[in-house]
């Protein structure tokens, strides 16, 4: 039985691996179908055509394509992920400097979001067809429709700039201090998780209703188990395993929707930095942007794949 | 006299869904000593598993409401006591077992772990090591090698789901078992062999059962009593032998054993009783039977009572009323 779990989680993991191979490959060649020079990107249009064969030569982009695929791969291994052309430093720094504003944004967004959205869905499911339910239904529906930008706007006039209490635009480390922090936080996580916390709600109710009834949930009531332990580890357990898959992915198109919330709120994070690459048409930072996003969606995606064997039984044969 | 584990007086139980109102349970009356083992019979629709989640306290909340009527079970009003002392009798004064096995248990729980929450619910004093034996107990005495208490539902077969059901209703040795057509969902062998084994354990422990069924084989099989059930109403009640004599019965309970395919006198096809049951919405007034029955005459639109005809045989019809000049005796 172990064993058996073990090897499973290689093998998981080993489907990772080769995920991510085949998606350096795809990226690789979206690379060199994409317009654009990064030399002359970088040097002006007053480069002379000496400069620009110079600078070709130097930063590799003379090589066979095969090459250049062969020294990025080798790059990710000496950990410089490349050299960035536009800012003129090796990808890796670059990309370090800025994704600990991305995962402070997603990580948060998510946990608030994961939180709340199943909170109100268990709150609407349990009081199903009351005030209660019909009003977390309207602003579940109301924060799915409602565009990400026109949230973020309202949210930057009403608390920005009518009552002062947040800044419109930037972010503060937490070395600076904990409530600077959050006051420059707040608004771009409440904008990130207000579409995620309406789906959370919308599938936890929905989900929980499934179980409510259930004949299992009736044995469990004969036995005498109180009502919040019928709750917690009766429904809730077996509404979260189709909850699951919903709440990763949601991660994932998260990790994207992030590119949008912090050009909103000009957070100097990853998705700002793959806008500023694509404008500069810096392709060999813009993709390694996107593979570092996609290694965390994998590995997500890789973490719920172990989780289920312990959550859901029957998975495991 | 001996001691009452259940008594239901009047009762009445009503669904309020959103496009009618359904009278499931029209003013029912139940005893059951200790030790006792009662099988109600019944169509589908009767009322049956109604009966069964009003003395659980289970109905579906605020769809199912009781308009009438008490429930006493062990001495404890059901209803007139707080949802925490209820939590103490479910599982230790009275337990359930469900219809269908397949369902009734929790998927992601092992069953081990299922058998181990009703102990330790209701037996506070045992420490973990004597909760582990008493699980390790149940599941050997309804026949399960207690090495596999580690596996889930889906590792075991619907009997032997079934089984690990019927450990948990028992565990805490309650004084009264409700048994929802128990062996309906399983195989015909199984079910001989369930039935052995509910009937064994309840000897063995002195449990009084409710044994509720569509099947009169299981009732001659096991029960003591019977009581017939019909639209929500018992109309016939009483013990076993008084009942399968097929004298003097009510014309439904007659009809239900002629429905009954018989293997020895061959016959064109099924003796199904002619007509449908009411519609539950309706509130029924006098006999429900009535509509369906061939002695139906003007007196049967009255109320109808239980009347005892032979001494602990009960019949709600009217045509068994003396005093009224019933004629079925005759
Ligand atoms: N949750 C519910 N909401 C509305 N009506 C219900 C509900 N549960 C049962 N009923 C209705 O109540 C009546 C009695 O149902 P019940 O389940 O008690 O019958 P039963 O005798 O157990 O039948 P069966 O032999 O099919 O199990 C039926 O008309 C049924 O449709
Ligand atoms: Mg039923």
């Amino acid at each position: 039985m172990k064993g058996k779990q073990v090897r499973k989680i290689l093998k998981r993991v080993l489907q990772s691996l080769i995920t991510i191979v085949l998606l350096t490959v795809i990226l690789f060649l979206l690379m060199q179908l994409i317009p654009g020079n990064p030399i002359i990107n970088f040097l002006g249009s007053n480069a002379t055509d000496e400069e620009i064969a110079y600078y070709t030569h130097l930063y590799g982009y003379d090589l066979p394509v095969w090459q250049q695929y062969v020294n990025w791969i080798k790059s990710m291994f000496d950990g410089t992920m490349g050299f960035s052309v536009s800012l003129q430093r090796n990808v890796s720094e670059i990309i370090f400097s800025r994704i600990g504003v991305t995962l402070t944004l997603v990580t948060w967004a998510f946990i608030v979001s994961v939180i709340l959205g199943v909170a109100f869905g268990i709150i609407a499911a349990l009081n199903r067809g009351k005030a209660v339910d019909t009003v977390i239904s309207i602003l579940s529906n109301a924060g799915i429709a409602m565009p990400v930008f026109w949230i973020g706007i309202i949210l930057i006039l009403i608390f920005a700039i009518r009552l002062g209490i947040c800044p419109s635009y930037g972010y503060t480390p937490i070395s600076k201090g904990l409530g600077p922090w959050f006051r420059g936080i707040v608004l771009p996580v409440t904008v990130l998780s207000f579409p995620s916390i309406s789906i959370f709600a919308r599938q936890t109710r929905s989900s929980m209703l499934d179980v409510i009834n259930q004949d299992y949930v009736m044995t469990a009531k004969s036995k005498g188990v109180k009502k919040r332990d019928i709750i917690f580890k009766h429904q809730l357990r077996n509404a979260l395993v189709p909850l699951l898959t919903i709440i990763v992915n949601r991660f994932a198109q998260m990790m994207g929707a992030t590119v949008l919330t912090e050009n909103i709120f000009t957070l100097p994070g990853m998705g700002s930095l793959m806008i500023n690459s694509i404008n500069s048409r810096d392709l060999q930072l813009f993709v390694d942007c996107i593979l570092v996003i996609a290694v965390f969606v994998t590995v997500a995606n890789l973490i719920v794949d172990i989780l289920y064997g312990f959550i859901d039984p029957r998975t495991k044969e | 006299m001996s001691e009452k584990v259940l008594e239901i007086k009047n009762l009445s139980v009503e669904y309020n869904t959103e496009i009618a109102t359904i009278f499931a349970v029209n003013g029912l009356d139940m005893d059951l000593d200790a030790g006792e083992t009662l099988g109600l019979v019944g169509e589908t629709g009767a009322g049956k598993t109604t009966t069964a989640k009003a003395i659980m306290r289970i109905l579906p909340e605020k769809v199912g409401e009781i308009t009438s009527g008490n429930i006493v079970v062990d001495g404890k009003d059901v209803y007139a006591i707080s949802e925490a002392e209820m939590c103490n009798i479910r599982g230790k004064v009275v337990s359930m077992v469900f219809q269908d096995p397949m369902s009734a248990l929790n998927p992601i729980m092992t069953v081990g772990d299922q058998i181990k929450e009703v102990i330790r619910i209701h037996e506070k004093k045992l420490t973990k090591e004597q909760i582990d034996k008493k699980v390790d107990e149940m599941m050997e005495l309804v026949g399960i090698p207690a090495n596999r208490k580690v596996e889930y539902p889906h590792e075991f077969s619907g009997g032997m789901k079934q089984r690990i059901v019927i450990a948990i209703a028992l565990a805490c040795e309650p004084k009264l078992i409700l048994a929802d057509e128990p062996t309906t969902a399983l195989d015909v062998t199984i079910q001989a062999q369930m039935l052995a084994l509910i009937k064994d354990l309840q000897r063995r422990l002195g449990t009084a059962m409710l044994l509720i069924t569509h099947d009169f084989g299981v009732v001659a099989q096991i029960c003591e009593k019977v009581a017939v059930m019909y639209a929500g109403e018992i109309i016939e009640y009483g013990p076993v032998e008084k009942i399968f004599d097929h004298e003097n019965l009510h014309p439904y309970t007659i009809g239900l054993f002629r429905s009954i395919p018989n293997l020895k006198v061959k016959t064109a096809r099924l003796n199904a009783i002619d007509g449908m049951m009411p519609d539950p919405s309706v509130k029924l007034h006098g006999c429900h039977f009535a509509p369906r029955c061939k002695y139906a005459s003007e007196r049967c639109k009255a109320d109808q009572k239980m009347i005892e005809t032979e001494p602990g045989h009960f019949i709600r019809c009217c045509r068994f009323d003396k005093e009224q000049g019933g004629s079925a005796n005759e």
